[in-house]
């Protein structure tokens, strides 16, 4: 007879002494030691929030602190770009654009392009349009060299045109992204909106003479439609 | 926290038993499962382990465990199938310390004699302290695997199910577990 059948034979022999008492005396350690262990629980919770409030704090000071590499110090971070990081740029990244300008009107805009233009969405988003002219216009004055100059230049004509109706600024704002740095991705947008500017401004010849130049340039551009309505409303 | 601690989302489990809609849709105490369950977990925790002194612990300890993931069953015939699951893992920890404190010398070797009940002829339960013998020198998943299949009884896909494994890591573990024991009872 093999192992298994001699222990198919066994089965039944190997049974606990289990009896009520027994039973009464285990379950009764139960509810004590699940009370206990939704304590711990509640206890670690409460600790992993208190942690957690503790580094943000940490973060928070190490934010305003000066930064380090400009003395010459190097220190290693957990996440040196969210220590480094405004809060108001993180509020805007998280598309809070209302807060992020709360924040903004508050801190001190450093003379860098991304956060230039960052700081000049969040005014326009978050309704200011008026107080995104003069950090674009900065990157234009400052920065007309960096790669992000183009993208000032193409969201100035936009804030110009359609948040401050000024078409006529606005289609000199689209026609300087092609002078710009970073421009290649942008001159088909800029001219198509730069035709609209000069249409809405109304001065006819040059809406027609851009709209003509995208034509001639995309003629299966992006813009097509609106451009040769554009083209053919102008003449 | 009184003995008539209740749970939310077991409500179906007993409903079968009791054929009542109603009595299904109540919510059923900690102790009602207990009450119904423990000898089962208690049976099969010492097959698993072959040690009386140990059942107590385990018990209480798959009840502990279970109680979350009991509130989470919805399937009526699930109850058991779930405390099974939960008494092999609580016993794959148990035998893992065991064997921990083993090579530190500090497990004392285990009277598996007593393992049988008392009406087991004098073979049979020295045949049985032999199996528990050569099982403790097999990998606690062989083990496990073993036990259920040959002294539990549970059928091979049953086996995976409890173990957390497939059919296959099963069907494998329990063959490498026969074959160790074959040899060594040869």
């Amino acid at each position: 007879m093999s192992l298994d059948e001699r222990m198919a034979a066994l089965r039944g022999r190997v049974e606990p002494d289990w009896n009520d008492a027994r039973a009464e005396r285990v379950f009764a350690g139960v509810p004590a030691q699940l009370q206990r262990r939704r304590t711990r629980r509640i206890v670690a919770a409460v600790s992993l929030v208190l942690m957690t409030a503790g580094v943000a704090v940490w973060r928070g000071r190490a934010a305003e602190a000066p930064p380090l590499v400009a003395h010459g110090v190097r220190r290693p971070l957990v996440n040196p770009r969210r220590v480094d990081e405004p809060r108001w740029k993180r509020l805007a990244e998280r598309g809070d654009w209302g807060r992020a300008w709360d924040v903004l009107r508050e801190s001190e805009l450093r003379d860098e392009p991304g956060e230039l233009v960052l700081a000049a969405e969040v005014a326009r988003r978050s309704g200011h349009p008026q107080d995104a002219l003069l950090p674009l216009k900065l990157v234009l004055d400052q920065h007309a060299s960096d790669a992000r100059a183009a993208h000032a230049a193409l969201l100035l004509g936009r804030v110009l045109m359609e948040d401050l109706s000024r078409p006529r600024d606005a289609a000199l704002a689209f026609a300087q992204v092609r002078t710009l740095a970073g421009h290649a991705a942008l001159d088909e947008d800029a001219l198509a909106h730069e035709a609209e500017a000069w249409w809405r401004a109304g001065d006819i010849p040059h809406a027609t003479a851009c709209a003509r130049e995208y034509l001639r340039l995309w003629p299966d551009g992006a813009q097509l439609g609106a451009v040769r309505h554009l083209n053919e409303t102008s003449r | 926290m009184d003995r008539a601690t209740r749970l939310d989302g077991v409500c179906a489990a007993l409903g079968p038993r009791t054929g009542s809609a109603d009595m299904a849709e109540e919510r059923i105490s900690l102790e009602l499962i207990f009450r119904r369950y423990s000898r089962y977990v208690a049976a099969v925790a010492l097959r698993l382990l072959g040690r009386d002194d140990e059942i107590d612990d385990v018990v209480q300890e798959v009840f502990l465990q279970a109680v979350r993931g009991l509130e989470r069953l919805r399937e009526p015939g699930a109850v058991k199938g779930w405390l099974a699951t939960v008494t092999v893992r609580v016993a794959r920890r148990k035998l893992r310390m065991r064997r921990v404190r083993g090579f530190f010398g500090l497990d004392d070797r285990p009277a598996y004699a007593q393992i049988a009940t008392a009406e087991t002829p004098p073979d049979e339960r020295a045949l049985l302290a032999r199996v528990y013998t050569l099982l403790d020198g097999l990998t606690v998943s062989e083990r496990l695997a073993w036990t259920l299949r040959h002294v539990e009884g549970e059928k091979l896909d049953a086996v995976a199910r409890i173990c957390g494994v497939s059919l296959a890591t099963a069907k494998r573990r329990i063959a490498s577990a026969q074959a160790k024991l074959d040899k060594a009872l040869r």
